[in-house]
């Protein structure tokens, strides 16, 4: 059998080692690639941190300076003989030796993280916590809760009574009008101030409250008090208790204490405001002043009535500033630490710690107090018998204090340890969200010394440290940076970027680089009109919960593609998520960290108005504005959702703060530095192996997306116009019976049959059973068949069937002898496994006579509908024959009659050559060989025939490789009639469909899908789901035409949905493993592949 | 203004009738002082077109220094008032040693116009205490003339039109540029006299020629002398461009008993008018106390509002909105908030036609 022009067949195997080294050095090439660019992402890029930058820790510095001489000032003395003159000077009552049991309360912000650590750790000391929650500035508005107390987060203990604090504070200052009002007002007033306070204490389980009432005119202390009785009966009634916070200073003044005593639960005497923020530098509470004032508390009501609210947290007071800091015990060991500070105790006669340090060219001054001023307070609020102690505030003490607490509720004698721990808390420097990170941490060690009065003080050996954040870049003369975060995105960006322009304001972009890589034109824009790019994570994931490899390729990932758009590397970073001013926890911690490693400042935020939310444009301008006052750098955003809320704001933002007198800068005003800096160029000498890599990676991988969208556009189009296409021509077409009337003349019917035992007689007993007029002769063309085939013909017993054997040599050859022995011109092909339906002998026959006609298809079905995948084929012979059939047969380009059932000239055959013995699919050959004769091929649906459909995967898969590698061969074999204008509607329209919709896109189809389901990953989903639906539309469309032009349930087209999701894969799969072949140049047989003896498969 | 001591003034205790002499020994005087120099530099009353009303003016608690100014003070006020200010008033203390031009153009982007009281004083900014490095004498020997030179350089340099209320309130004896620490009775006036041309005329001389000179006088004087009235403090219409009162009801607790605000504004009013027949007349500062027991606030306010612009000279009224605390640990509280009915009724008051604001956008509640 002369097989060496079966089409693809390659004796040599050249073009399979040919193929093999191309593809070698493809892969070669493609792999080292793919090395580089990955190394390039892993590999990071260098380029210049601003030298003075490069450690702000290198900026603070201690400060020798004489403290400020300190003991009772003389305005104090004279309050204290004033206030002391109030009450007769009674001897002190018996002090009892321990505190306990008494109240150990603490007050709790749940603003401050430290907080919620705090009182985890130590709330089985506590019997009360007072967290900051209510506030009352106007009788107007109320009572409002404040909602960043954080309330339903505090670990809910049955042992701990719960005691909101209601203060006068609007925002950070005391509104007084409030509660003075409320105080000169009439009763009802109260009654209602009173009824509803007592409801918000009931929904929270609240034990009471605490009155934080503050700047209080004393000349109101009738009034004041009065209220304060009426409040306190009022709660008492509902089973609520009162209590009331003093200040140490002229408010004092503003209660009568005797009068509220039989009302008010306790006194809260806030013990640590001798120097507040709004004063000069001073101690917090030095002895002197605290044994005052303990003087004066003694006097009024009963001791056990009181219960000292202690500090041990510190305050920091800069040169020039209006107010200063109230930092926690944490800072002020880390300040103290890191400006090298030496020789830092708490000891007489102050009893308050103090020191001075340089930070950004400033001077500093800190006062606090630590777990020694506790102990001496504590001493003498033991010694004058007070109800209990206050810690104020949880999160800002010192650790050891709670050592004391527990000392005393056990009664035993405060044994102090000489360790300090550091690390958990994060501590900070300076202001301004600019950080620069230092994450080490150590413990520090000092000693606790008893004088001979029995006072405490204590020696700093060495200084803790604790995770540290340097800050800089807060407001100098205005300047306001606005930062946009998520983009570029084409829909935003441009808007926002033309408002800037328009506006002449300048921004910093921190862009996302996967959207950068979408949209590079849109990152080159931000960076030709001025404004700063920054780096904002490759995908923006949450960093505090990544692996340090991850957070270092998604920077790297998105510097590189910065460095490859713009030339200019980026030193900027922000995380995701995290960008808030107060890093919550350590472990957001680590992106900073690693992101210093890698050379980039911290850019963070403080004036978050939240635009993501989309606020009415008013609401986000009100939000801008009520934050402006405590930051400098805004965050907005540009990408990453709906900002249609940010640019309809922006405008209004940007008067604003013109009209406020700020300056809208970019993050290198800020820092005082040149933006070259900020943005350093990639110059010809730092442009790396790497940066080649990458920028050569990023375009490949952009054109392949490219591509891929431009290719997905253009079939859907193709696949709609097709769809249109095939739906009108299928309804143009006209049965070709019809003008041919009824003539049935002799008939050969060929069955080539291979090892078919099992079907041969039912197949052809149904041809016997035909209403066919004429002659007819059924010819079982036998080839070599192995098992009972010719038995079981030669058991049919009608002297129109005749068997004709022959070794094995192929369909195709059977096919030749069977066309060589037959008698008639009209010849029919059935496959041995097809049962003719009784009419459709007769309307193949009758669509025939017309001489031009070479060929006529049949309508073929499946007849074993037993398993689901039959069906799913059924459907596909319905949408195949009755509609791809009749449009292709409307415009002549029918480009196979199925070897299943057609009814083909004898002449035809041999005009076009006879059979040819060199593809697998030998109907499609003889078809196209017949069109080029120059005969039509007719389709006529009422010829059906039944077939066998594959029921399994396999069997299914063999029968499709073997229709699509013929396909495939056909195709080719074929090639002069696509684009040739003597095939008409063959050459431009069915033909180049085969290599179109049968072989292209079935082998794209898998990268579409995978494009598909990272686009659902990503979210970004309406980029392709379009299409996909567009397809499956289409399809569904084609199903419900073909399946009621059958007369089927119209549900039936639903199948085509599975259909989709079972055959894609696998006609994918044989169309990939035909190239394969046809590359190969195997010679593929039947069932199995055959193998030319020069190829060794790998 | 500021921390002021409660023993400041007890107007309560001046009842106009007081005043009679103090007008009478004026009169005599004014008829027979010399003229004063010839053809000193004009001044610009034509800066601002005069309204048919009264413009609505404010000092809004701007810090300890009276300095702080920012947008959210002024917006938080004007939510509160609902009529924008179409003048605000801040300070400008020598011993910070600057020009203000932020606070000014902050205020004249928001469409008001700016008034400043320029007061030649040194850290810490206590009253009574007398002259400082600023004294009116060290003015005039010329050791600060860089200082105003280069004051007036950014008055011009800002460009507008606003108001300069130098050394206020110079009949009291709280601040030290008063007549009382030079001598008193012995030419006290007469060094306030020439320092104040003298600086007006190097300010001018620097081309700032956009400011307005608000001769500015506290409603009564502390000492009830001639030299220390109204007219003895002139330094000539041409040094002058408006004419300036502070008129406030009471202010601390201990202060005596409560004053009515006609009885507040009549004399002054005669005796200021009386020093030119056209300048126009302001009140460079007015406000009350909220002592209910002592007197209605609400009514005070609502008096005021209604009164002054029936003063056909005032064309400008500077509410003092602030709350401050004394030394004896009590507060005054001037602010128009400090009680709903006070509220109400400055609300009310200045919602009158009369009462001519900026055309600043109303505020956004």
């Amino acid at each position: 059998m002369p097989k060496n022009n079966f089409i693809f067949h390659d004796t040599r195997g050249s073009r399979w080692r040919r193929f093999k080294f191309l593809a070698g050095l493809g892969a070669l090439v493609g792999i080292t690639a793919l090395v580089l660019f990955v190394q390039a992402l892993l590999v990071s890029p260098k380029f210049d941190r601003p030298n003075s930058l490069q450690n702000l820790k290198k900026q603070i510095k201690a400060y020798a300076k004489l403290a400020k001489p300190s003991g009772q000032s003389e305005s104090d003395k004279a309050l204290f003989k004033r206030l002391t003159r109030r009450a007769p000077a009674d001897s002190l009552p018996p002090a009892p030796s321990v505190l306990n049991p008494g109240i150990r309360a603490a007050f709790f912000a749940g603003r401050d993280e430290g907080a919620f650590r705090s009182l985890s750790a130590n709330q089985a000391l506590l019997t009360h916590l007072c967290p900051e929650w209510l506030s009352f500035a106007g009788v107007e508005d109320g009572i409002k809760e404040d909602e960043d107390a954080e309330l339903e987060r505090i670990p809910v203990s049955k042992s701990i009574r719960l005691m909101p604090v209601l203060s006068n504070l609007s925002g950070s200052r005391r509104a007084p009008e409030g509660v003075e009002s409320l105080a000169q007002s009439d009763g009802r007033k109260k009654e209602e101030f009173i009824a509803q306070l007592a409801a918000r204490l009931h929904k929270v389980k609240a034990a009471g409250v605490v009155l934080d009432w503050e700047e209080i005119d004393p000349g109101l202390s009738d009034e004041l008090t009065g209220l304060v009785i009426s409040i306190a009966d009022g709660l008492r009634s509902r089973r609520l208790e009162t209590w009331l916070c003093v200040t140490m200073d002229a408010g004092f003044g503003a209660f009568d204490f005797d009068r509220m005593s039989p009302h008010v639960d306790r006194f809260v005497a806030l013990l640590h405001d001798e120097n507040g923020e709004d004063d000069d530098a001073g101690p917090i509470a030095s002895q002197d002043w605290f044994d005052g004032w303990m003087k004066v508390i003694s006097r009024c009501a009963s001791p056990e009535k009181w219960i000292a609210s202690l500090g041990s947290y510190g305050c920091d007071w800069e040169e020039g500033a209006s107010t200063g800091e109230q930092i926690s015990f944490a800072d002020v060991m880390s300040r103290a630490g890191n400006s090298g500070s030496s020789g830092i105790k708490t000891a007489g006669p102050t009893f308050n710690g103090s020191f001075s340090y340089f930070y950004e060219g400033k001077g500093h001054d800190v006062w606090f107090l630590d777990a020694a001023s506790f102990a001496n307070q504590l001493d003498a609020v033991r010694d004058y018998g007070f109800g209990g102690v206050a810690v104020d505030r949880l999160g800002t003490e010192d650790p050891a204090v709670w050592n004391i607490i527990g000392a005393e509720m056990e009664g035993r004698p405060f044994k102090p340890g000489p360790l300090i721990p550091g690390g958990n808390e994060i501590t900070s420097i300076g202001t301004g969200e600019i950080v620069s990170l230092d994450p080490t941490s150590s413990d520090g060690r000092r000693t606790f010394s008893k004088g001979s009065h029995g006072e405490i003080s204590c020696d700093y050996e060495i200084l803790p440290s604790y995770p540290t954040l340097f800050r800089i870049g807060s407001d100098q003369d205005g300047a306001v940076a606005l930062t946009f975060d998520d983009g570029p995105d084409p829909d935003w960006t441009p808007a926002i970027l033309d408002i800037l322009k328009a506006k002449g304001a300048k921004a910093t972009f921190f862009v996302v680089g996967a959207e950068a890589e979408r949209h590079p034109a849109l990152v080159r824009r931000i960076v030709a009109e001025g404004h700063e790019v920054g780096n904002h994570t490759f995908t923006h994931p949450n960093l505090a919960e990544a692996p340090p490899a991850l957070i270092k390729l998604e920077l790297n990932a998105t510097q590189r593609l910065i460095e490859s758009l713009t030339g200019r590397s980026t030193t900027l970073f922000r995380p995701p998520y995290n960008a808030d001013s107060r890093p919550a926890n350590l472990r957001e911690l680590v992106p900073i960290e690693i992101a210093q490693s890698l050379g980039y400042m911290t850019i963070l935020e403080n004036v978050d108005p939240q635009d993501w939310q989309k606020p009415k444009k008013d609401r986000l301008l009100q939000r801008v504005k009520s934050e402006l006052p405590r930051g400098n750098i805004i965050l907005l955003h540009d990408g990453g959702g709906d900002r249609s809320a940010t640019v309809a704001a922006l405008p209004s933002i940007l008067d604003h703060l013109k009209e406020r007198g700020n300056r809208v800068v970019l993050i290198s005003d800020l820092l005082g530095l040149d933006e070259e800096k900020i943005m350093p160029p990639v110059t010809a000498e730092k442009r790396s192996i790497h940066n080649l890599a990458s920028g050569v990676g990023f375009q490949i991988l952009r054109q392949f997306q490219d591509f891929l969208h431009v290719f997905l556009e253009v079939a859907t189009i193709l696949v709609l116009l097709r769809t249109v296409l095939v739906l009108i021509l299928a309804r143009a077409h006209k049965n070709p019976s019809a003008k041919m009337g009824r003539v049935a003349p002799p008939v050969t019917i060929l069955v080539p049959a291979f090892n078919e035992e099992k079907v041969i007689a039912k197949t052809v007993r149904s041809l016997l059973a035909s209403e066919y007029a004429g002659g007819m002769e059924i010819l079982v063309i036998n080839d070599g068949s192995t098992d009972a085939t010719a038995d079981a013909v030669l058991a049919i017993e009608d002297s129109r069937v005749r068997l004709i054997s022959q070794k094995n040599t192929g369909k195709a050859h059977a096919l030749q002898r069977g066309v060589e022995e037959s008698t008639s011109e009209f010849l029919v092909f059935v496959d041995a496994d097809t049962q003719f339906e009784s009419g459709a002998l007769r309307h193949l026959i009758s669509a025939c006579q017309n001489p031009r006609v070479g060929a006529v298809s049949g309508h073929a079905r499946v007849g074993n509908l037993r398993k689901f995948l039959a069906r799913c084929q059924d459907l596909e012979y319905v949408c195949g024959f009755n509609l791809d059939r009749r449009a292709y047969a409307a415009w002549n380009c029918i480009t196979v009659a199925p070897g299943a059932i057609s009814a083909v000239r004898k002449s035809a055959i041999r005009a076009a050559g006879g059979f040819s013995f060199d593809t697998l699919a030998e109907d499609t050959d003889l078809t196209l060989s017949i069109h080029k004769a120059g005969y039509r091929i007719e389709y006529q649906p009422e010829a059906v025939a039944h077939t066998e459909a594959p029921e399994t995967f396999s069997a299914l898969a063999r029968q499709r490789f073997r229709w699509a590698y013929g396909t495939l061969q056909c195709a080719w074999k074929h090639r002069d009639i696509i684009f040739n204008p003597r095939f008409k509607a063959l050459g431009w329209f069915s033909l180049p469909g085969i290599w179109f919709f049968q072989v292209i896109l079935v082998a794209f189809s898998p990268f579409i899908d995978l494009l598909f389901l990272q686009s659902l990953l990503f979210g970004n989903m309406w980029d392709i789901l379009p299409y996909f639906l567009a397809f499956l539309l289409c399809d569904l469309l084609l199903a419900v035409a073909a399946v009621a032009m059958e007369g089927l349930p119209l549900h039936t087209a639903l199948r085509i949905i599975p259909q989709r999701f079972v055959y894609r894969p696998l006609l994918s799969y044989v169309i990939w493993k035909s190239i394969l072949h046809a590359l190969r140049g195997a010679i593929v047989g039947w069932g199995k592949l055959q193998r030319t003896a020069s190829v060794s498969v790998p | 203004m500021g921390e002021i001591a409660a023993d400041r003034i007890c107007l309560g205790a001046m009842t106009p009738l007081r005043f009679i002499p103090g007008i009478l020994v004026l009169l005599c005087c004014v008829s027979s002082v010399p003229r004063l120099p010839a053809a000193p530099p004009p001044g610009r009353p034509e800066l601002i077109r005069l309204p048919e009303g009264v413009l609505f003016g404010a000092y809004i608690d701007f810090g300890e220094t009276e300095d702080h100014v920012t947008l959210e003070a002024i917006e938080d006020f004007e939510k509160l008032v609902g009529k924008p200010p179409a003048i605000i008033a801040s300070s400008s203390y020598w011993g910070e040693q600057s020009f203000p031009s932020r606070n000014l153009s902050l205020i004249a982007r928001h469409g008001a116009i700016p008034m400043i009281y320029w007061s030649p004083w040194d850290r810490p900014y206590d009253e009574e205490k007398g002259p400082d490095r600023f004294s009116l004498r060290e003015i005039l020997a010329g050791k600060w003339d860089a200082y105003i030179d280069g004051w007036a350089d950014g008055a011009k340099a800002f460009g507008k039109p606003f108001f300069v209320s130098f050394c206020n309130e110079m009949n009291g004896s709280w601040f030290p540029w008063s007549g009382v620490y030079y001598g008193g009775e012995n030419g006290g006036n007469e060094v306030f006299k020439q320092t104040w041309r003298y600086v007006v005329d190097r300010v001018r001389a620097r081309g700032a020629d956009n400011i307005l000179w608000v001769f500015h006088v506290n409603a009564f004087p502390a000492i009830n002398d001639v030299w220390n009235v109204m007219a003895s403090y002139y330094p000539g219409s041409g040094y002058v461009d408006w004419l300036g009162l502070s008129v406030y009801g009471k202010q601390f607790r201990n202060e005596g008993s409560w004053a009515l605000f006609p009885d507040l504004i009549k004399w002054p009013y005669e005796e200021i008018t009386a020093l030119d027949p056209a300048k126009p007349v302001m009140l460079a500062e007015f406000g009350v106390g909220d002592f209910p027991k002592a007197g209605d606030k609400a009514r005070w306010i609502g008096d005021a509002l209604a009164m002054i612009p029936a003063h056909p000279r005032i064309k400008a009224a500077v509410y003092w909105h602030e709350r401050w605390q004394n030394d004896d640990g009590t507060y005054s509280n001037l602010r128009i908030n400090s009680s709903p009915a006070a509220l109400e009724a400055f609300r009310a008051g200045v919602a009158r036609p009369e009462w001519v604001g900026s055309k600043a956008k109303p505020p956004i509640p």
